[in-house]
C-alpha cells in the first residue's frame, strides 16, 4: 500500500514536472572578430508559436558612472522597462529606432518607465552625455539569450521543434542557423564578423 | 686606385656574404594606440611587412575590425547609435585619445670619396622630424610629416593628407563592395611612384623615383597636391588613380593637371585587404610575420606638364608635356623579397637649349633579406638613361640594417658608382645612420 502510494506520488510528480521539462535548452558560444568582446550578442528564435507571459518583474536599465547598465537588454514585446539614474549628475534618456520616446532629463530617485510595444531595435541615448549608449532589442517571443563576457549564452525552455536561430549585435552582421530543439540541450555556436 | 679596389672589395664582400641568403609607415603613434611593437607592421622600419601594407592600404586601420585591436580607446564624439538620430544630430565619430605625434631622428656619418672639401662628415643631426597619424574610426584616417630640421634647414611640412575609407560602402549606402573606393586628398606620395619611398629598406632613395629629365624638375618622388581614388577589388587587385598639380606645390604653375594610375595584382600570400592570412584571432602576430610567399605584378603611369626654367629660375616655357609608364615585379619567398621595375618616359621639350623630345629609361633590380628579425640586408642595382646623353647614371647600393630595439635602427650603406661609361655619376658614398623613433 505504501509502495503504491509512493508510486502514485512519483507518477504525479513526473507528470507535473513534464510540463516544465517538456522543453529544451539551447546553449552555445559566440566567437567574434572585429570587436573587443563577444559580450552583448543576442541569440534568438525568429518565430515561435504560442502566447507568452511577460516577466513578473520589469527589467531595468541603470545609469552608473556615465554608462548604461546593461548595455544590451533583450525583452519580449510588451515589456515595460524601468530607467534609473544612480549617478549624481543629470542624465537624459531617449530612444531612437523602431520605437521613439524621450523621458527628459533628471537626477535622483525618479524611476521612469517605457513599454516596448514594437518588435525591433531601439537605441537608448543620453542627450547630456553623447558617448552613452544602450540597446533595447524587442522580440516576438521570450526565446532569446544574451552572451556573457566569454560569449556563452543560454536560451531556456524552448518547446521542441525546428526553428531559425538568429543573432543580433549592434555592429556585427547577423547570422542564421537552422536548429532542431529536442527535450535535451541543443548546442549552437556562431562565429560573427563585422 | 687603391681606394677604388678597397671600395670594390667591400661591395663584393657584402655581396658574397649574403648571396647564399638572398631577401613598404606605422609610427610610434600607432604602436601606442595598439600597444604593440613596430615589428607588427615593419620588417624593421621603414620597410613594412604584408600586414603593414594591408594596414596602410586599409587607411591605417587593422583589416577586418580595427576596434578589436585598439588599446587606447578613442574619444567618442557621440556613440555610434547617434547615427539613428541623424539628421537631427551630427553623425557620430571619434578622435584619437592622445595627440597622435611621434618623432624620428637621424644621426649620420658620411664618408664621401673624392669630395673636394671634406671626405668625412658628422652629419648630426641629419634629420629630425615630426610624424603624425591616426584615424577618425574606420571612416577616415590622416597622416602628416613635418621636417623640423634636415641638415640645418627647416624643411617644414611634407606629407599631409586625409583619406576617407569606403566612401560608397558604409558611408553613403552600400553601392560598392568593401575596400573598393577610398578617397585621398592633400599632399602625398603618388601611388604611381615605382616604390613607395617612405617604406624603402635603404637610406638611399630609389634612383628612378628621384631622376629628372633635362631641365624639367618633375620626378616620381616629389610630393604632390591633389586627389586620389584608390581601392582594392576582389581582395588582391589594387588600383589608384590621381589628379594632382604636378609641380609639388599647392598652387599649380600651368593650366593642365597631371594624372597618374597604378594597378597591381598580388598572387598568393596575405591579400591586399588583409584577408587570406593565417587565422590569428584578435592578436597581432609578431613571429615570422615578415614571411609572405607571394608574387606581385604591377603597372603604373604618369601624364604631366612641367615648366622649364633656366638657372635663375626664369620660366622659359610652360608646356613640356611628358609621360612615364612602367611595370614592376616583386617576388617574396621565405626571408627574401626580390623586386624589379622598369620605367620608360618621353618628354616633349625638357631641354633648355633646344626644343626637342627626349626619351628616357630607368630600371632596377634588387633584393632584401631578413637574416634575423633584427638584422636585414639589401642589395640593389639601378640605372637611368636619358637618350641625348645628358645624364646616364648607374649605381649599386649595398645596405645592412641592424635593429638593437624595434624603434632604433643602425644602417651601414654603400653607394657605389661604377662609372663604366666614363661619366662622373657621383662620388662613392658610405653612410652610417642611426635612426630612432619615439
Ligand atoms: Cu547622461
Amino acid at each position: 500500500m505504501k509502495r503504491l502510494l509512493k508510486s502514485c506520488i512519483l507518477v504525479a510528480l513526473l507528470t507535473l514536472c513534464s510540463g516544465v521539462t517538456f522543453a529544451g535548452n539551447i546553449k552555445g558560444k559566440i566567437a567574434t572578430r572585429g570587436v573587443k568582446s563577444p559580450e552583448g550578442v543576442v541569440v534568438y528564435i525568429e518565430k515561435a508559436k504560442g502566447s507568452f507571459k511577460l516577466p513578473q518583474k520589469n527589467p531595468r536599465i541603470d545609469q552608473v558612472n556615465l554608462v548604461f547598465v546593461p548595455r544590451v537588454l533583450p525583452v519580449l514585446v510588451g515589456t515595460t522597462v524601468g530607467f534609473y539614474n544612480s549617478d549624481t549628475v543629470l542624465h537624459n534618456v531617449f530612444g531612437v529606432g523602431d520605437d521613439e520616446f524621450d523621458m527628459g532629463t533628471w537626477k535622483g530617485d525618479k524611476i521612469d518607465t517605457h513599454t516596448f510595444n514594437t518588435v525591433g531595435e531601439v537605441a537608448i541615448l543620453c542627450n547630456v552625455h553623447p558617448e552613452m549608449e544602450a540597446y533595447v532589442v524587442v522580440f516576438e517571443n521570450p526565446y532569446f539569450g544574451l552572451t556573457d563576457k566569454e560569449g556563452n549564452y543560454v536560451i531556456k525552455n524552448v518547446p521542441p521543434g525546428n526553428y531559425k536561430l538568429k543573432t543580433w549585435h549592434d555592429i556585427l552582421r547577423s547570422q542564421t542557423q537552422d536548429i532542431h530543439v529536442s527535450q535535451e540541450t541543443t548546442s549552437a555556436d556562431f562565429k560573427l564578423k563585422r | 686606385m687603391r681606394k677604388r679596389k678597397l671600395v670594390w672589395g667591400i661591395v663584393l664582400g657584402i655581396f658574397l656574404s649574403f648571396i647564399f641568403v638572398i631577401e613598404a609607415h606605422a609610427i610610434p603613434t600607432f604602436a601606442r594606440k595598439y600597444r604593440t611593437s613596430c615589428t607588427t607592421c615593419h620588417i624593421g622600419f621603414n620597410k613594412v611587412n604584408a600586414f603593414g601594407e594591408a594596414f596602410r592600404l586599409n587607411g591605417y586601420n587593422v583589416p577586418e575590425g580595427d576596434a578589436a585591436y585598439v588599446k587606447e580607446e578613442p574619444i567618442s564624439l557621440g556613440a555610434p547609435a547617434w547615427a539613428k538620430v541623424w539628421p537631427e544630430a551630427v553623425w557620430p565619430g571619434v578622435i584619437p585619445q592622445t595627440v597622435p605625434i611621434s618623432f624620428m631622428a637621424h644621426q649620420r656619418v658620411n664618408f664621401q670619396q673624392d669630395d673636394e672639401t671634406s671626405t668625412l662628415d658628422f652629419n648630426m643631426p641629419h634629420e629630425f622630424e615630426l610624424l603624425l597619424g591616426g584615424t577618425f574610426g574606420d571612416f577616415a584616417s590622416f597622416f602628416g610629416e613635418y621636417v623640423l630640421d634636415e641638415n640645418g634647414d627647416v624643411e617644414g611640412l611634407q606629407r599631409l593628407f586625409v583619406q576617407f575609407n569606403d566612401v560608397f560602402y558604409s558611408n553613403f549606402g552600400n553601392f560598392l563592395p568593401e575596400n573598393a573606393l577610398n578617397l585621398k586628398m592633400g599632399r602625398f606620395h603618388i601611388a604611381a611612384e615605382p616604390f613607395h619611398n617612405p617604406t624603402r629598406r635603404t637610406l638611399s632613395s630609389i634612383l628612378m623615383n628621384d631622376s629628372t629629365v633635362g631641365e624639367s624638375a618633375w620626378n616620381f618622388r616629389d610630393l604632390q597636391s591633389g586627389i586620389e581614388v584608390n581601392g582594392i577589388m576582389a581582395s588582391r587587385l589594387r588600383y589608384a588613380f590621381g589628379i594632382v598639380n604636378g609641380n609639388g606645390a599647392t598652387l599649380d604653375d600651368n593650366h593642365r593637371k597631371d594624372m597618374y594610375y597604378r594597378i597591381a595584382y598580388k598572387l598568393d600570400g596575405l591579400a591586399l585587404d588583409g584577408t587570406g592570412g593565417e587565422e590569428s584571432g584578435d592578436e597581432l602576430k609578431q613571429r615570422n610575420n615578415w614571411v609572405d610567399d607571394s608574387v606581385t605584378l604591377g603597372t603604373f603611369g604618369y601624364l604631366g606638364t612641367s615648366n622649364i626654367s633656366d638657372a635663375d629660375d626664369n620660366i622659359l616655357w610652360k608646356n613640356n608635356q611628358f609621360f612615364r609608364v612602367g611595370g614592376d615585379l616583386r617576388i617574396s619567398y621565405a626571408n627574401m623579397d626580390a623586386y624589379s621595375a622598369l620605367v620608360y618616359g618621353e618628354d616633349s621639350k625638357p631641354l633648355i637649349d633646344l626644343a626637342r623630345d627626349v626619351k628616357s629609361l630607368a630600371w632596377l633590380i634588387g633584393a632584401d633579406y631578413v637574416i634575423f628579425p633584427w638584422l636585414t640586408t639589401s642589395l640593389r642595382y639601378e640605372t637611368t638613361e636619358v637618350w641625348g646623353g645628358q645624364s646616364d647614371t648607374e649605381r649599386f647600393i649595398s645596405s645592412l640594417a641592424l635593429f638593437p630595439r624595434a624603434n632604433i635602427r643602425c644602417i651601414a650603406e654603400l653607394i657605389y658608382y661604377p662609372e663604366s661609361d666614363g661619366n662622373d655619376d657621383g662620388n662613392n658614398l658610405l653612410m652610417v645612420d642611426l635612426a630612432y623613433l619615439f
